[in-house]
C-alpha cells in the first residue's frame, strides 16, 4: 500500500528583510520525514520580498508569503491570525522556529485547529506513523513525546547561517497582513534594553543563580571575581526578579547572550532560556547540589557541591596558589 | 470586573524520577504572578472578582487556599490524576467556564515541571481571546482595554494594548508577590473550593517516556575538598584562566 504524503507547514518570521530565530532547514526536515512530505513554506513579516530576493530560493513547493511593512510581528495574536488565514487545509504537522512569541502563536492555533501543541522541541524524527519529539523538563529530564501527528511543534533549530537555496521558487506574495484585527491588539510601543557592555566585554562570567540563596551571598561571587582578570558577575533571571541584582546582570533569552571565556555558574539549574543566552561560553563550570542539573548536559567542569561548602575553600586555593606564583 | 487566574500545582522536585510523585507541593511560580496582576487590578476596581482554578491533582486545594488568604474570590478544582496535555487542560478549563464573562483571564508563561508555555495562549484559543504572552506588568484603561509591557527576546519590551476581553500569560520581575494579610486569612476561613471530578482519560494516542540526562559533555569533578579545589584550580591555570 502506498503511504499517504504528509502536509507539513514550516514557518519563518522576518524583520525588514533579515530571518529571525535560526534557520530551519527544509531538506533536513525533509530528511526527517523520509522524504514522504509535501512541504508548504510561509514566511511572514516585515521586507519578506527583500529577504526572498537575496536569498536563492531553490524549492519547487508552495511558497506563501505574507508581507506587512506596517505590522511590529512581534504579536503572537497578530501572528496567530495571519497562519490561519492561510485557510481550511488540514496540516498534519505545523513547525514554527521556537521562540516566545512563536510559541504563544503555535498553542493558540493548536485551539483553533484542534491539534496538539508541543513547544521548545530540542529534536525530532519520524518512525512508524509516529512522530517523536524530544524537549527538556524540569531538572535536566529529557521528555519523549510519540504522538500521532495533527501536532505544532516549535522546534529550537540550531542552525544560525543560512541553509536553504530558495532560488527559482515562485511565491504567493499576499501584500497587506489580510486579517484585520489590530483593534483587538495592537503593538504600542517597542523598546530594547540599554546595552550593558560590561556582561560582553568580560572574559570571565561569575554567574549566580536560586542557589545563591540571598543577596548578602553576592558578595560570595564577587570575591570569586576578583580572583581572575577582566571579570563581571552575571546573574540569572530569579536573581534580578529577588532584586539581588539589576537587571542589566541578567543572561538569558530574555536577558543577554554572551559567550565568555569562562562562565563559571554558582546554583544555575539551567534552564533553557538560560543556556540560550550563554551555551557559547568557552568554557563552563557548574557549581551546583544536583550533578544532573540541566546545565550539567553543557559544563565541561561540574561540581556537585555546596556554593557555601565549596567556594570559600576554591577561593582560598586560589588564592593559596597566586601567593606561591608570584614569591617565585 | 470578572478575572479568571488559572494556578498549577507542581511537585518541586529533582531527584531521580520525573515526574515524582512523593515530592514536596508548590505552586508554580509564574502563576503566582498571574495571581499578583489580578490582584493590582482589584486593588484599584475593588468589586474586581477574581476567581481561581486549578486543574490537577486533589492535594492541590491546601496550597491554593494562600490564593484566597492573598485576595481571590473563589477556589475550584478540576480534579484530575492523570497528566493532560497542557491544550487539553486548557479545552477542559474551556469547557467549564466558557460562560462566564470573564473580562480577563491570567496564566503564567510557563509550567516550571514540564516547561511548556502552551496552556495560557491555547486557552485563548478556545476563547478566541486576542491574547499576549510573557508580560511583566498590566494597566486597565478605560474598562475597556489593558496596556500590557511584555518582556521577549534579547532584552526587548513590547507593550501591547488589547481589547477585552483577552488573555495575558505572567512571568516573573514585573511586580512583587504579596504575603496575605490577617483580614485576607479570615476572610478565607469560610471558604471552600469548588471540586469538578473529571473522568478525562489521557489521549490514547499519545505516549511518554522520561530520560534522565546524564552529565555527558563535562567532568565531574570527585575527590576530597581539597582535591577538587586543587583539580579545577589546574584545570582553569592550564587554560590560562587563573
Ligand atoms: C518567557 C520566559 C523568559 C525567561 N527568560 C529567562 C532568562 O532570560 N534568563 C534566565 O535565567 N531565566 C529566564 N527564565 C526563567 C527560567 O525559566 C528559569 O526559571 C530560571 O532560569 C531558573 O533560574 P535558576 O537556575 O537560577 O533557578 P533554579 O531553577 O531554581 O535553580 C537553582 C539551582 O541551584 C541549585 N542550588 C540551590 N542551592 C544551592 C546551594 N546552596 N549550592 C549549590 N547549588 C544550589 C539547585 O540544585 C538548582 O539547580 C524565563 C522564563 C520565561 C517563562
Amino acid at each position: 500500500m502506498r503511504q499517504k504524503f504528509l502536509e507539513v507547514l514550516i514557518v519563518f518570521n522576518v524583520e525588514d528583510g533579515q530571518l529571525l530565530h535560526g534557520n530551519l532547514n527544509f531538506y533536513e526536515i525533509k530528511n526527517k520525514f523520509k522524504n514522504r512530505v509535501n512541504l508548504q513554506l510561509l514566511f511572514c513579516g516585515s521586507n519578506v520580498s527583500k529577504y526572498l530576493d537575496n536569498s536563492h530560493l531553490d524549492f519547487y513547493g508552495d511558497v506563501s508569503v505574507i508581507e506587512d511593512d506596517s505590522l511590529p510581528w512581534n504579536n503572537p495574536y497578530i501572528l496567530a491570525q495571519n497562519i490561519s488565514s492561510l485557510g481550511e487545509k488540514n496540516f498534519d504537522v505545523v513547525i514554527l522556529p521556537h521562540s516566545i512569541t512563536n510559541c504563544g502563536a503555535a498553542a493558540f492555533l493548536a485551539a483553533q485547529f484542534s491539534m496538539e501543541c508541543f513547544t521548545a522541541i530540542n529534536d525530532f524524527y519520524f518512525d512508524d506513523e509516529t512522530l517523536v519529539l524530544e524537549r527538556e523538563v524540569f531538572g535536566g529530564f529529557t521528555e519523549r513525546i510519540l504522538c500521532k501527528l495533527n501536532c505544532i511543534i516549535t522546534w529550537l533549530c540550531s542552525h544560525s547561517e543560512p541553509c536553504n537555496n530558495l532560488n527559482g521558487a515562485k511565491y504567493n506574495l499576499i501584500k497587506k497582513s489580510p486579517v484585520e484585527c489590530e483593534d483587538l491588539c495592537s503593538v504600542i510601543s517597542v523598546e530594547k534594553a540599554q546595552s550593558f557592555s560590561r556582561l560582553s566585554e568580560a572574559n570571565v562570567l561569575i554567574a549566580v543563580g536560586r542557589g545563591i540563596g540571598s543577596l548578602e551571598n553576592i558578595e560570595l561571587a564577587q570575591e570569586l571575581a576578583l580572583l581572575f582578570d577582566n571579570s563581571s558577575i552575571a546573574a540569572s533571571r530569579p536573581v534580578c526578579d529577588n532584586r539581588w541584582l539589576p537587571y542589566k546582570y541578567q543572561v538569558g533569552v530574555t536577558g543577554k547572550t554572551v559567550s565568555p571565556a569562562l562562565y563559571f555558574s554558582l546554583g544555575i539549574s539551567g534552564s533553557s532560556q538560560h543556556l540560550s543566552g550563554m551555551k557559547n561560553s568557552r568554557c563552563i563550570v557548574s557549581v551546583n547540589k544536583d550533578r544532573y542539573a540541566a546545565i550539567s548536559s553543557i559544563a565541561d567542569y561540574i561540581v556537585e557541591d555546596d556554593i557555601f561548602v565549596f567556594i570559600p575553600a576554591f577561593i582560598h586555593k586560589v588564592k593559596e596558589k597566586k601567593k606561591i606564583l608570584r614569591s617565585r | 470586573m470578572k478575572i479568571l487566574v488559572c494556578m498549577k500545582v507542581i511537585y518541586d522536585g529533582k531527584d531521580n524520577a520525573f515526574p515524582d510523585y512523593d515530592l514536596p507541593l508548590r505552586i508554580n511560580r509564574f502563576d503566582e504572578y498571574a495571581l499578583e496582576e489580578a490582584l493590582v487590578i482589584k486593588d484599584k476596581f475593588p468589586d474586581t472578582a477574581i476567581d481561581v482554578v486549578t486543574f490537577g491533582y486533589s492535594n492541590s486545594v491546601g496550597l491554593l487556599k494562600k490564593a484566597l488568604e492573598r485576595g481571590a474570590d473563589s477556589l475550584t478544582l478540576i480534579e484530575s490524576q492523570e497528566e493532560l496535555t497542557p491544550v487539553v487542560c486548557a479545552k477542559l478549563v474551556y469547557s467549564h467556564f466558557k460562560d462566564r464573562g470573564y473580562d480577563i483571564i491570567f496564566t503564567g508563561a510557563m509550567a516550571e515541571d514540564f516547561m511548556s508555555s502552551s496552556f495560557g495562549p491555547a486557552l485563548a484559543g478556545f476563547f478566541s481571546f486576542p491574547f499576549a504572552v510573557a508580560a511583566v506588568s498590566c494597566e486597565l484603561v478605560n474598562d475597556k482595554r489593558l496596556l500590557v509591557r511584555c518582556e521577549l527576546e534579547d532584552g526587548i519590551a513590547v507593550t501591547y494594548s488589547i481589547k477585552l476581553p483577552c488573555l495575558v500569560t505572567m512571568q516573573s520581575g514585573g511586580r512583587e508577590i504579596r504575603y496575605p494579610t490577617l483580614t485576607g486569612k479570615l476572610n478565607a476561613r469560610g471558604k471552600e473550593a469548588f471540586v469538578v471530578k473529571l473522568d478525562q482519560k489521557k489521549d490514547k494516542s499519545l505516549s511518554y517516556e522520561y530520560k534522565r540526562k546524564k552529565a555527558v559533555k563535562g567532568i565531574l569533578i570527585e575527590g576530597s575538598l581539597d582535591e577538587r579545589c586543587e583539580y579545577l584550580y589546574n584545570e582553569l591555570h592550564k587554560r590560562g584562566l587563573l
